[in-house]
């Protein structure tokens, strides 16, 4: 069973629109419904973003731009493989910035990043539950 | 098929093992270092690649300096362009065009993240790698 036909989308409002959370049908689309890869690419997902924004956290810390930008964009890549919108489209922001040396812009937007992810997590959560009901 | 997914990022490298396993031995290298060695030895071992799915953006070496020595390699080893590995390039659309530039002469294919199965079966199979 595909569990997203319950709950295809999930928004959120951002400074300058209103953005996708999380868009279970695009993975679920992209891995031609195969629904048991797309949970082991979810959990896999919600194992390792922590450690990745501690990482970036670190880096940014050290001020260090070249290893901030390649840890924005492994946040980038994993949040695109989710269905992360939301959260690809800000870490692409800082991967930009980091790249440009504008560590105003990156400093700006990590606790942001954090409650992106946040919301990603309890929607992927969401949507686990929805498609382990019997 | 034999491949090796060579992917920093852990999420992608999971997809990609999960999607490539299935045709085949599937290996892992976490950057361009690790996979140049892995290429170097498998060639050294007469049990070459098939398939290098790799990223461009990596820390210690990247996509394209990996590209480079593993294609330095082959040249030294005597392996024909035409026989040489298949080396699969991941990108993103926003990656800088001077980089997606530079890789053109030296991989055989790209895909764009995030991935997608049916594309990358069908470079699969435009590159004669499955059926």
């Amino acid at each position: 069973m595909i569990a997203t036909t319950t709950s295809p989308l999930v928004l959120t409002q951002t400074a300058d629109s209103e953005a996708i959370v999380f868009d279970a049908a695009s993975v679920l689309s992209r891995l031609e419904g195969d629904n048991e890869l797309a949970q082991i690419v979810f959990a896999a997902f919600l194992e390792d973003l922590p450690r990745q924004i501690q990482a970036l956290k670190k880096l940014v810390a050290d001020r260090d731009d070249a290893g901030s930008a390649r840890q924005a964009h492994s946040i980038r890549g994993a949040s695109a493989n989710v269905g992360g919108a939301s959260l690809r489209k800000l870490a692409a922001e800082m991967e930009r910035a980091a790249d440009a040396g504008d560590w105003r812009s990156v400093v700006s937007r990590m606790d942001e990043l954090e409650r992106q992810f946040g919301l990603l997590e309890d929607a992927i959560k969401r949507n686990e539950s929805v498609d382990t009901k019997p | 098929m034999k491949t090796l997914v060579v992917e920093d990022e852990f999420t992608s490298r999971i997809l990609l093992q999960n999607l490539l396993a299935r045709f085949g031995q599937c290996h892992i290298a976490v950057d361009g270092e690790e996979a140049v060695e892995a290429f170097r030895m498998a060639l050294a071992g007469a049990a070459p690649y098939d398939l290098i799915c790799m990223d461009i953006r990596m820390p210690k070496m990247n996509g394209v300096e990996a590209a480079n020595r593993i294609r330095k390699l082959e040249t030294e080893d005597g392996v024909l362009s035409t026989n040489g590995v298949k080396i699969l390039m991941v990108t993103t659309v926003d990656d800088p065009k001077d980089v997606v530039g530079s890789f053109h002469a030296l991989c055989d294919a790209y895909l764009i993240k995030p991935i997608d199965k049916a594309s990358l079966l069908d470079e699969l199979r435009r590159l004669s790698l499955i059926a």
